[in-house]
């Protein structure tokens, strides 16, 4: 049998509508005397509920039948149902404050409190009966859930301002179950209004998609509940690791300061266990001294120093580790690769499901910066560091084609020195790189020696290339 | 101050979850869209195959691949949707971690053409529905449709061609290499045309009895054009579709006989006002090369009919020549009585009725009614 999931969420949708008069309920309670504990309101909250179920069973049963017999009396029912909700809660909720509400206050607040609390039933009732008209995706929207968060501040806010007592661990409760229900109702109404979009069939989706779907909410929902039952707990624990890290903290200044610092001014804490002092072979009595004093200063200087030299190393091996772990957790959690075959109803196509090895990402390989003026002024400050002679005018010279491609000006391997020559016209000024081009060829091709003048024009023309001037 | 926290630590984890999925849902997400062949007959099956790896931990419960294909490219049936040219399927997948889904489409080629995944678009969402998120992908899966070669058992033959004696033509030298059997000596033959086997066999002087044989070649020649005065674009698309078709059964009717086969037409495979002639060649590529054309040319004449033909009137010179056409006009059965006049055997396939008061008593005319046109037309 196909388990009715829409149909849940809906009554689930609608029935968590009335944990919005819970607070109002409470708030009410507590101006009329009605200040019972967490225990207390779980009735109350339960008999809202009850409404706004009864509400949604006479409009889902009740009211199609009426609508056929009773015609123009429609309404009158409609107001009757509501009338009698509202008593029925009246009624619950005077038996029950009768046997808890204690005695000197039962007169006033044994009949109004109840009065309120059958209003509010009954509006509970109406609003079942209404919202069991809409989608379940309808019903708890965000505007439902920006209000009762307002609405839940408020009646928090006028007790705290009013001295009154009201349990708060009740309205948390009343929250993440609206929160917890809304979450699941809108992952499925998404899906829907996704697939409603383009007019697509819920009957193409995957099986299971919504499942798993609803499972993947469940567990970020399961989480938040763990977190907040455990709350107490968890927050000692993060003032327990929070309480370690001062104290190692106010340890290690106290070392490197020899006991001088205004951390030594804080009072003690009376819980806190005593800490022996750090046994760094110094005598007791020896008391602060200015050479541990630099020695420390040092000492951290150089572990700084040495973390920011090996930090490619220090970030690669955390990652390495941080990756064991990872593959560790994983043949711990997960089955091995393995392939499902599946298909869709109508036989239209035929999946295969298979499961992929956890590799590791593939490393980033670090991208070469392309050449630019930044590396030609670089070489160029290499140049002018060499010694007159041959080498510096091969060097010099290709520095002048390397300026050259930096200018895109089109040069080719097959180009000669003339052809570079004319290419470099609009670039170079004709007459220097002339000349440069026949000391050049005199070095490279007659094995000559250049003049000391040559060389100074070599010089001159990338001094200009490398102070930006305009050449020509 | 519980009930704040708690809606503060909602809101903090709807705001991650929308953080998370906004900046890693595509990340570590490969998809590839492929087709098993690039190269079917018409009406056959092939496979559309979509494969999507998700190389990260974060789950995509909803995501989608939208397909946008020619509508020829039949898939998905319901699933799809159809316009006029084109077919838009929706495909939904359901992506946990590190796994990869491969889904095989089956796919049926209904006409001839050359066909593509067009486009591609993927979609998926958070959790809540906070996020639609979309991306394109790398579309251009090919396939080239042949025409699938009419079989006998698809038309209707009118037989128009005259009866009665069928002159055949005969070589005065004949074919030394081409034995048709044995034959008593008639005293004229040289001696090394003895057979010497069935001599001894029969107790009489036997003679190889040679065939006479001559090179043959065919040109067929598609008429593009479905009605005398149409210009450019094709009217009767089915006619003209059906036409193709028939060239197609014509070019694998060579591959028995290995005749040398050239194809000429009135139309183009681009946009462009060209006409096709190819060479004149033989074998299975030859005619696979054919039928390529054939898939790839636009229901569109280039050049009228009658023009084209005198156009090409001296470049035609095989030996057979087959004219596929919709229509029968004076123009054209001049070009088909001067080369009957020359002594080329030239056979006219007529997709549909001669005109009113034609006379074709002297041509060789072959006229198909592809049943499926006949049905239409009853309808």
């Amino acid at each position: 049998m196909k388990f009715p999931l829409f149909r849940v969420l809906k009554i689930l949708s609608a029935a968590s509508f009335s944990f919005m008069f819970l607070p109002l309920l409470m708030v009410l309670g507590a101006g009329l005397g009605a200040r019972g504990g967490a225990a207390f309101w779980i009735g109350p909250m339960l008999l809202l509920v009850a409404a706004g179920c009864v509400g949604m069973a006479y409009k889902a049963w009740l009211h199609p039948r009426l609508e056929r017999s009773c015609g123009m009396g429609l309404a009158l029912a409609n107001i009757t149902s509501i009338l009698l909700a509202a008593g029925c809660g009246w009624g619950c909720f005077y038996l029950a404050t009768k046997f808890t509400i204690p005695e000197p206050v039962y007169n006033w607040t044994g009949f109004a409190f109840p009065l309120a609390a059958g209003i509010l039933c009954g509006v509970a009732f109406l609003s079942g009966s209404i919202v069991f008209e809409h989608g379940y995706g309808e019903i708890l929207t965000p505007t439902y859930l920006a209000v009762l968060t307002g609405v839940d501040a408020v009646c928090l806010l006028i007790p705290w301002i009013m001295k009154w007592q009201v349990s708060a661990g009740i309205l948390a409760v009343d929250y993440l179950i609206v929160i917890g229900v809304a979450a699941f109702a809108r992952n499925q109404s998404n899906i829907d209004f996704l697939m409603a979009r383009r007019k697509h069939s819920l009957n193409h989706l995957p099986s299971k998609m919504r499942w798993y779907s609803l499972g993947l909410v469940g567990g970020c929902f399961a989480v938040i509940v763990v977190g907040f039952l455990l709350r107490g707990q968890l927050a000692g624990l993060l003032r327990w690791c929070l309480e370690i890290l001062r104290r190692g903290l106010v340890q290690l200044i106290q070392w490197l300061f020899g006991g001088t610092s205004e951390t030594e001014e804080l009072p003690p804490d009376p819980s806190a266990p005593e800490i022996a002092p750090p046994d760094l072979g110094l005598a007791e009595e020896s008391g602060p001294s200015i050479f541990w004093t630099i020695f420390g200063w040092l000492m951290l200087l150089g572990v700084l120093v040495l973390i920011f030299y090996y930090r490619r190393e220090i970030l690669g091996g955390l990652r390495n580790f941080g990756r064991k772990i990872g593959e560790l957790l994983h043949r711990l959690l997960f089955r091995k690769g393995r392939m499902i075959p599946a298909g869709n109803q109508e036989g239209y196509y035929e999946d295969d499901i298979e499961d992929l090895p956890r590799e590791p990402a593939p490393k980033t390989v670090k991208k070469h910066r392309p050449y630019d003026m930044k590396n030609w002024r670089k070489e160029y400050r290499l140049y002018r560091g060499m010694a007159d002679g041959e080498d510096k005018v091969r060097a010099g010279y290709r520095l002048a084609m390397l300026y050259l491609l930096l200018k895109r000006v089109p040069l080719t391997s097959s180009d000669t020195p003339t052809e570079i020559l004319q290419k470099s016209e609009k670039v170079l000024p004709s007459n220097l790189f002339s000349n440069v081009t026949t000391a050049y060829r005199q070095v490279r091709y007659a094995e000559m020696m250049p003049s000391s003048q040559q060389i100074q024009q070599l010089s001159e023309m990338l001094g200009n290339c490398a102070a930006g001037k305009e050449t020509v | 101050m519980e009930v704040m926290a708690l809606a503060l630590i909602c809101g903090l984890a709807i705001w991650l979850q929308n953080y998370i999925y906004r900046k890693n849902a595509f990340r570590g997400l490969k998809y590839r869209c492929y087709l098993s062949q690039d190269q079917v007959f018409e009406g056959e099956e092939i496979e559309l195959i979509e494969e999507i790896e998700n190389r990260k931990w974060l789950p995509l419960p909803w995501f989608k691949s939208e397909i946008t294909a020619s509508r020829w490219l039949e898939f998905a049936g319901a699933q799809s949707q159809v316009t006029d040219r084109q077919r838009f399927v929706p495909s939904f997948f359901m992506l946990k971690s590190y796994q990869k889904v491969s889904r095989r489409w089956k796919v049926k080629c209904l006409r001839r053409g050359e066909y593509a995944v067009e486009q591609i678009v993927l979609v998926t969402t958070d959790l809540l529905g906070n996020l639609t998120l979309s991306q394109g992908a790398e579309a251009g899966a090919k396939v080239l449709v042949l025409p699938r070669p009419l079989e006998e058992d698809e038309i209707r033959v009118t037989p128009r061609s005259y009866t009665g004696d069928i002159i055949v033509r005969r070589s005065l030298i004949e074919d030394p290499f081409s034995i048709a059997g044995v034959r008593e000596y008639s005293q004229f033959e040289p001696m090394n045309r003895i057979h010497w086997a069935a001599t001894a066999r029969e107790q009489k002087l036997m003679v190889y009895n040679n065939d006479s044989t001559s090179r043959q070649n065919v040109t067929i020649i598609l008429n593009m054009q479905s009605r005398e005065f149409e210009q450019f674009k094709t009217i009767d698309e089915e006619v003209m579709e059906n036409a193709i078709r028939v060239c197609a059964g014509l070019f694998q009717s060579t591959l028995v006989s290995g005749m040398p086969l050239r194809f000429i037409t009135n139309a183009a495979t681009d946009d462009s006002r060209t006409t096709i002639a190819t060479n004149e060649f033989w074998g299975p590529e030859h005619v696979e090369s054919l039928w390529q054309l054939l898939a790839r040319l636009r229901l569109k004449s280039t050049e009228d009919f009658p023009i084209f033909l005198s156009d090409n009137y001296h470049s035609i010179t095989s030996t057979d020549i087959v004219i596929v056409t919709a229509y029968l006009s004076e123009r054209i059965l001049e070009f088909v009585y001067r080369k009957q006049a020359e002594g080329v055997r030239l056979r006219v396939i007529l997709l549909g009725e001669p005109q009113a008061g034609l006379d074709v008593s002297g041509c060789d005319l072959l006229q198909l009614v592809p049943l499926e046109l006949e049905k239409e037309a009853a309808v």
